[in-house]
């Protein structure tokens, strides 16, 4: 197993409340990761991109920035199966307010790979993000998006 | 392996730095939730002073809005469909306004003009009585005069244009809008006790809204009905506002912005605070005003070319508490 690095791009959906007032849009990250002592688990950093528009004036941007633990599932077979589990920060901006900040952000996801080469992987990934604003006094709603993606992995 | 620690560090310590510098607004709520209430109202009056329907013909309005933009800006862009009777059951027509869903206006914009897409405009009662029209997904009984809402000034417009895809609401005074609380963005079209029949080439009488510029009496031969409407839209914020009492006011109590001049209310254009009572509501708190009476009635208003028949009453008002009223 070597340090990985890659980029993923899909659709990123926005669940619940949020589904009402934008639209799902294109997104896109990268990633690497590295091994730890224990053979089944990485972590990792990862950094994305996703703007959700919508038909009226809403809109919202994300800059999720986040590490994670990533454990890589035990068993014999042509495709790898990986858990996520991570944390970190959301850059979030909204229109037509024109506001934005930093949330803190939570995610779990699942990866599927398989070798395709001894250079590159490709994969696909699905990740459930909350954005956490429920902490601040006022809020009602968190943030909750699904992305799913097309990945390019690199064994460096 | 040094390295690779120092970056498992790093990963862990990236986490903890973001999170420790988050905001304190709740911007997913701010997004999902809207502060910007849109009110539509078919009346004259500002409020609910308004007199019943007088008229003989027709029973219900059919009105169906696709969007309400603010100078482009798509703020609300959702769509109203209804049949409206012609009586004050419905708030369209008793002065309460009916609530068209919006999203927010973007803070600290200057906005000209609401933009009212009016897809269809009809009443019922046509003749011959078979007459139909497509509303809502079914054939209902009456006209919708809509296309024939077209540019007129001294002949019909070569070019046609709409007037009301998109229906021009000149915003008195400015939307402040600030991002806080509540606010109501109110339009109106004056349709109540506005009406007027008239009737096409090929035999077909129907009612329509008044044109308020111009004399329309026979469109037959060149098919327009004249479609310039009476309209305005302002903003305030809710809880944020005053009243102004003129207890001597006999007819319509009237109040424009300061910064406006009174001459600029005349033909399509009417002030945004119009009563028939005494005291003119929802007046905003910081917002120098002009406090006019008249004693014409709405008809000879809407056709008034001059706004000589505004008489001042007594010195500009400027609230500067919630809930302050002003006496004039």
């Amino acid at each position: 197993m070597k340090p990985q690095a890659g980029i993923w791009f899909g659709p990123s959906m926005p669940l619940f409340e949020m589904n009402d007032n934008v639209e799902p849009a294109l997104g896109g990250g990268a990633f690497f990761r590295l091994n730890t002592p224990l053979t089944l688990f990485k972590v990792g950093g990862e950094v994305g991109y996703q703007k959700h528009k919508s038909q009226g004036v809403n809109a919202i941007s994300l800059v999720p920035v986040y590490g994670n633990l990533l454990f890589l599932l035990p068993i014999k077979f042509p495709m790898n199966f990986q858990f996520k589990l991570g944390a970190g920060g959301v850059k979030v901006y909204i229109k037509p307010e024109e506001k934005e900040q930093f949330d803190p952000l939570f995610m779990a996801g699942l990866e599927v790979s398989f070798m395709a080469g001894r250079m590159v992987n490709f994969g696909l990934r699905f990740d459930y993000m909350v954005i956490y604003e429920k902490h601040i006094s006022g809020a009602k709603y968190n943030g909750y998006f699904f992305n799913t993606g097309l990945t390019l992995y690199f064994n460096l | 392996m040094k390295k690779n620690k120092l970056l498992l560090l790093m990963l862990i310590l990236l986490p903890l730095m973001f999170t420790s510098s988050c905001g304190d607004e709740p911007l997913i709520t701010e997004l999902v939730e809207n502060r910007v209430k849109v009110i539509l109202k078919g009346t004259f009056e500002s409020d609910d002073s308004v007199p019943a329907w007088s008229v003989s013909g027709p029973s219900v309005f059919y009105l169906d809005i696709s969007e309400i933009r603010a100078d482009g800006d798509k703020f609300a862009n959702y769509r109203y469909v209804d049949s409206i009777l012609l009586d004050e059951s419905n708030g369209f027509f008793n002065g309460q306004g009916l609530n068209y869903d919006s999203d927010d206006l973007f803070i600290d914009e200057k906005y000209e003009n609401l933009e009212l897409y009016i897809r269809k405009m009809g009443f019922d009662n046509a003749s011959p009585s078979a007459t139909t029209f497509y509303f809502n997904d079914k054939d209902v009984p009456g006209y919708d005069f809509n296309l024939k809402q077209i540019y007129l000034e001294s002949g019909p417009d070569e070019d046609e244009t709409n007037l009301v895809f998109p229906l021009l609401a000149p915003v008195a005074g400015s939307i402040n809008y600030d991002g806080k609380g509540e606010w109501i963005v109110e339009a109106r079209v004056v349709i109540k006790n506005n009406i007027k029949k008239y009737s096409t080439s090929d035999g077909i009488s129907f009612w329509a809204i008044d044109d308020n510029i111009n004399d329309v009496s026979n469109e037959s031969s060149v098919g327009y009905i004249g479609g310039n409407l009476a309209s305005i839209a302002y903003a305030y914020k809710k809880d944020y506002t005053g009243t102004i009492t003129v207890p001597s006011a006999t007819g319509f109590l009237v109040a424009i912005p300061a910064e406006d001049d009174i001459t600029e209310y005349v033909g399509a254009k009417i002030p945004p605070y119009v009563t028939r009572s005494t005291q003119l509501k929802n007046i905003p708190v910081g917002v120098q005003m002009k406090v006019y009476t008249t004693n014409l009635s709405q008809a000879d208003i809407l056709k008034q070319s001059s706004s000589a028949h505004y008489s001042p009453a007594g010195a500009d008002v400027l609230l500067t508490v919630p809930g302050e009223n002003a006496n004039r």
